[in-house]
């Protein structure tokens, strides 16, 4: 029960600071996960991350539902998926009825914040990109490897469908990179 | 709309939206235009909400669109609609991964797959620095301060946003469209 209502709390946390879309959510669920509650070495969790990129849905849910499940087993997956979306949600329900009460034009206001968002989140984003660039550390192998898959991305078929570059990019680290 | 319709829409979406919420809000943009019931602003103001607010967008728009759609009980069939796909993929697949991650062929493949992700997320870093850079000198020093705090300080990110915002509100004027 105790891991099933840390689990929960953990993805509300990680669901109410999902500001910006999936890859500003990274640095939360790294500092949760990776710092604060260990459930995952940093290795862990760029897989994750690369998981979550190649299957439908946002990163913090498919987080949620992975780590949920290697913590409590089912009941800890659908705890955290619960979590994840619910937590946010109140604070949105919560702001919709503060906005239909509030005089004036609430857009205006909308705007400004977002406004104030949108730097705050390209800074999460680049963040995001150094805790996945980390990992490849001094390993030359791994540098040749990223180059040689940034130019593949540049191909029309990648660009269209990101997450068969990631499936590419896995088929041919299992040859060159074992 | 009867709930059996909305729930099956999201679900389709929710199946669809891999790379998250900016993909679903094109999708469900179309298909409400399509409907025929919404106006393009009604759309449009959803989506800025949206974005706007924490949680996941994918997550956010399917409540806001299911409510339009088919009040309380429309948000709740529309999110259970949306998390339902991405949910039981990443179940079935923890399952195998727990079992196998250790092998070289599965543990080579994610680290071919996250050379990927690198790859993917620097071209996001790119197009996102250049328009906070086009913003103007208070977008960027509010960039540097947020990542600082985020990288140097290894701050927990509530704090780092917190910060960023009230510090970008305080800088006031201009800022990227």
């Amino acid at each position: 029960m105790m891991t099933l209502a840390v689990l929960a709390a953990v993805f509300a946390r990680i669901g109410i600071g999902a500001f910006g879309g999936g890859l500003a959510t990274i640095p939360f669920i790294r500092h949760e996960l990776v710092i604060m509650q260990g459930w995952l070495s940093e290795r862990e969790f760029s897989e994750v991350v690369s998981l979550a990129q190649m299957t439908p849905g946002p990163v913090a849910l498919n987080a949620a539902t992975y780590v949920g499940y290697r913590v409590g087993g089912v009941a800890g997956a659908v705890v955290s998926t619960a979590a994840v979306a619910a937590a946010p949600l109140a604070v949105i329900a919560a702001a919709a009825w503060l906005i239909s009460r509030a005089s004036g034009r609430p857009g205006a206001r909308i705007e400004k914040m977002q406004k104030a968002l949108r730097p705050v989140v390209a800074a999460m984003i680049l963040s995001a990109f150094w805790m996945v660039l980390r990992p490849l550390g001094g390993d030359p192998r791994l540098w040749v490897f990223t180059l040689a898959v940034f130019g593949a991305s540049r191909l029309d078929v990648f660009k269209k469908y990101p997450q068969l570059l990631l499936l590419a990019a896995g088929g041919a680290g299992m040859i060159f990179l074992r | 709309m009867p709930l059996a319709r909305v729930f099956f829409l999201f679900l389709r979406l929710g199946a669809l939206t891999f790379g998250g919420g900016i993909v679903m809000m094109g999708l469900l943009q179309k298909e409400m235009e399509n409907s025929g019931r919404f106006k393009t602003e009604e759309i449009i103001d959803m989506m800025v909400f949206t974005t706007a607010f924490p949680g996941p967008i994918a997550v956010n728009l399917a409540f806001l669109a299911g409510r339009k759609m088919a009040g309380m009980a429309g948000a709740a069939v529309a999110v259970t609609g949306t998390i339902l796909p991405p949910f039981l993929t990443i179940l079935l697949l923890a399952r195998l991964l727990i079992l196998y991650i250790n092998r070289p062929l599965v543990s080579s493949f994610f680290t071919g797959a996250g050379c990927a992700v690198v790859v993917i997320i620097g071209g996001v870093v790119w197009s996102m620095l250049k328009i906070a850079v086009s913003g103007g000198w208070r977008d960027v020093l509010t960039v540097l301060l947020v990542t600082a705090l985020l990288l140097a300080l290894g701050l927990h990110p509530f704090i780092a946003v917190a910060a960023g915002v009230s510090f970008r509100l305080v800088l006031g004027g201009g800022g990227s469209q």
